[in-house]
């Protein structure tokens, strides 16, 4: 799938990506395993876009966010930032990588210190990479805080004098004090109101175009990343299995997975009847992984194929739309929106 | 946001939040007495000795076993005087004088002592609950200690440590070290247990994993991140542990492995006189009053602080 044949490298290339966590059973079985929270995932990030990373909870979205921005080791694969190695490198060059790529979190109230002023929070990330004088520090931090949308004066408050969006644009300021390349953004709006959701996408939409950044926009809210994302990738117990541009993919869905979650997606308009598909069975347990397919205990398109053979592999169905399915062409049926008069 | 009175309104001046910490402290009114009460008792024994000069081991044997100057109020038979305002013990040493001496003796030893306990728990708490690689050994060996018993560790460490000691020092100082550095190293475990338990819980919060993502060291998480963030327990076994050295001192002083026998301290003074504190409660009562209201103003001072200290009932 190294397909990118233009001109701009990509930002970030993750190839064959592995995070398992060792699982220690019970005393008494005395068996332990992995969990396979992200089991080889490959994707690229073009400078100056948004890939959307969906998935349901526990299916290895944050885990993946966090290996590559490096806040937790990988157990395999290779990530590339700008073209070089970010996995093996001594700690003063991660030191600078942590410049260049940032994190928003999902929680505001959780990620920011209950004991610092948003002054101080927000200055942290220059103080600790010695960036600037005293004096300077001062001005960009009361420019960010303007930045992203908080008056100056709000710089001496602690984090519970302020609203949940408010904290989230201090935890936005704090990611953009050093000027990162790529922002992961971890569900940044997700512990936030519907109404403040929207202030914060459009805060993120107008940064993005004014100080030309990146994002890898994880999120389980398939309405949000259709709004924000330039591509989609769908994570299924640790691995991608369909990712393609925004508009293929909300037109056109791929994989029985994604079809399904489209079809949950609440429609603006309620006179407009269709067909839910729901989704039974159980997950399967990710540190005992059947044999075949992964979705096979939820997929109605389910084939012996699917239970016995080997994994589906990623197939092309159109440029850059790629689904990891063996019934690709028997399900090939986009969701019908019937419309009942 | 280019006038200059906006900037200088948005300027983090921390005096300003040194102004708060003392607002709020002061609205503390328990925190308030216990300190205005805290600084009379420690005027009374750094400064009265000056005052009060009277020498707290001089012996006045016409003057023994005087009552205090109240008693007079209902005893008129009572033997009193302006000379011993809190009467004198059973070889004619003034009471007042040697609560005054008795004081300086056991503040040093609380504070220092507490002090001590306080770093050593910290220290062996947040390395614990940071490091899963010691928790293991840490904590084992904080069991290990929590289950030594206190009081024959007390008597082989001063009969081992007390010679070499006397010999550097002088009695009062070398028996001073002594007792400071055996409570402090068998009073810090409770300190070390909530501080473990603490930072387990902090380091998994998410401002933990801010602080790493932009590159800050485990060194500087701990100081700046998770040390302010367990403030609170330590504040409490801080109060705690001053009154448990000023007792433990006294246990010490009773079972006389501790300071010398002409020395007084309020638990000793309180401990000579239970022999006899039916017929002079008075000796009892005062220096049990002394400790007691001097731990009560420490707990109140350490609760105002904790809240002062603590941004989110400050703003209230």
């Amino acid at each position: 799938m190294s397909q990118p044949s233009q001109a701009p490298a990509p930002l970030l290339q993750v190839s064959d990506l592995k995070r398992y966590f060792d699982v220690k059973n019970s005393l008494l079985s005395g068996k332990s395993g992995h969990l396979r929270a992200v089991d080889g995932v490959t994707f690229n990030v073009t400078a100056g876009e948004t890939l959307g990373l969906v998935g349901e909870s526990g299916c290895g979205k944050s885990t993946l966010g966090r290996v590559v921005s490096r806040l937790l080791p990988a157990t395999d694969g290779e990530i590339l930032f700008e073209g070089r190695d970010i996995i093996d490198i001594d700690r003063k060059a991660l030191l600078a990588l942590r410049a260049d790529i940032q994190s928003v979190f999902q929680d505001p109230s959780a990620s920011l210190n209950p004991r610092m002023t948003a002054f101080n929070l927000i200055a942290e990330p220059l103080v600790i990479q010695k960036i600037g004088t005293r004096a300077s520090r001062r001005d960009k931090v009361l420019d960010l805080l303007e930045t992203v949308g908080l008056r100056r004066e709000f710089a001496d408050r602690y984090p519970h004098e302020f609203s949940g969006g408010q904290r989230q644009r201090i935890g936005i300021a704090r990611a953009l004090a050093l000027d990162p390349k790529l922002l992961i953004l971890d569900e940044p709006v997700s512990a936030l109101d519907v109404s403040i959701q929207a202030q914060i996408i459009n805060l993120l939409e107008d940064l993005q175009k004014r100080l030309d950044l990146t994002y890898l926009f994880i999120s389980h809210d398939l309405s949000v990343v259709q709004h924000v994302a330039d591509r989609v990738a769908v994570m299924y117990m640790g691995q991608i299995v369909e990712l393609a541009d925004n508009e293929a993919f909300y037109a056109n869905p791929q994989h029985p997975y994604s079809i399904a979650l489209l079809s949950a997606l609440p429609l603006p308009d309620p006179t407009i009847a269709r067909k839910r598909i729901l989704l039974e069975g159980d997950l399967p347990d990710p540190a005992n992984l059947p044999q075949g397919c992964r979705f096979q205990s939820r997929c109605a398109h389910v084939t012996d194929r699917c239970r016995v053979g080997p994994e589906p592999e990623m197939q092309e169905i159109s440029p850059g739309h790629i689904a990891r399915c063996h019934n690709l062409a028997d399900i090939h049926a986009p969701i019908e929106q019937k419309q009942t008069a | 946001m280019t006038d200059t009175a906006t900037n200088t309104a948005a300027a983090p001046a921390s005096p300003s939040r040194w102004k708060d910490v003392w607002r709020q402290y002061k609205h503390h009114k328990g925190a308030f007495y216990g300190g205005i009460f805290l600084l009379f008792i420690t005027l009374f024994v750094m400064v009265g000795p000056y005052i009060w000069t009277l020498e707290f081991d001089k012996l006045d044997i016409r003057a023994k076993d005087m009552r205090p100057i109240y008693t007079a109020l209902w005893d008129s038979d009572a033997k009193v005087g302006w000379n011993h305002p809190l009467g004198t013990d059973n070889l004619g040493r003034d009471l007042l004088a040697q609560l005054m001496q008795g004081g300086r003796a056991s503040m040093a030893v609380g504070w220092t002592a507490m002090v001590l306990a306080l770093l050593i728990g910290t220290l062996v708490g947040v390395l614990a609950g940071f490091f899963k690689a010691l928790d293991g050994i840490l904590m084992r060996f904080t069991d290990l200690v929590l289950s030594l018993p206190i009081l024959p560790l007390l008597l082989v460490a001063v009969t081992l440590f007390r010679e070499r000691l006397l010999s550097v020092f002088s009695p009062e100082t070398g028996m001073f070290i002594l007792i400071v550095a055996i409570i402090g190293v068998t009073s810090w475990m409770q300190t070390a247990r909530i501080v473990r338990g603490d930072v387990l819980a902090l380091k998994e919060r998410e401002f933990v994993l801010a602080a790493r993502s932009v590159g800050t060291s485990p060194y500087k998480i701990i100081t700046q991140h998770l040390l302010p963030n367990v403030l609170s327990p330590i504040m409490v076994s801080a109060t705690l542990g001053l009154a448990t050295a000023i007792i433990t001192e006294s246990a010490l002083s009773f079972l006389g492995v501790g300071f010398p026998s002409d020395f007084p301290t309020w638990g000793k003074l309180l401990s000579d006189a239970v022999p006899r504190m039916t017929e002079y409660p008075e000796r009892v009562m005062l220096p049990g009053i002394a400790i007691s209201m001097t731990v009560l103003a420490v707990n109140y001072m350490g609760d105002g602080l904790r809240d002062a200290l603590d941004p989110r009932i400050r703003g209230r």
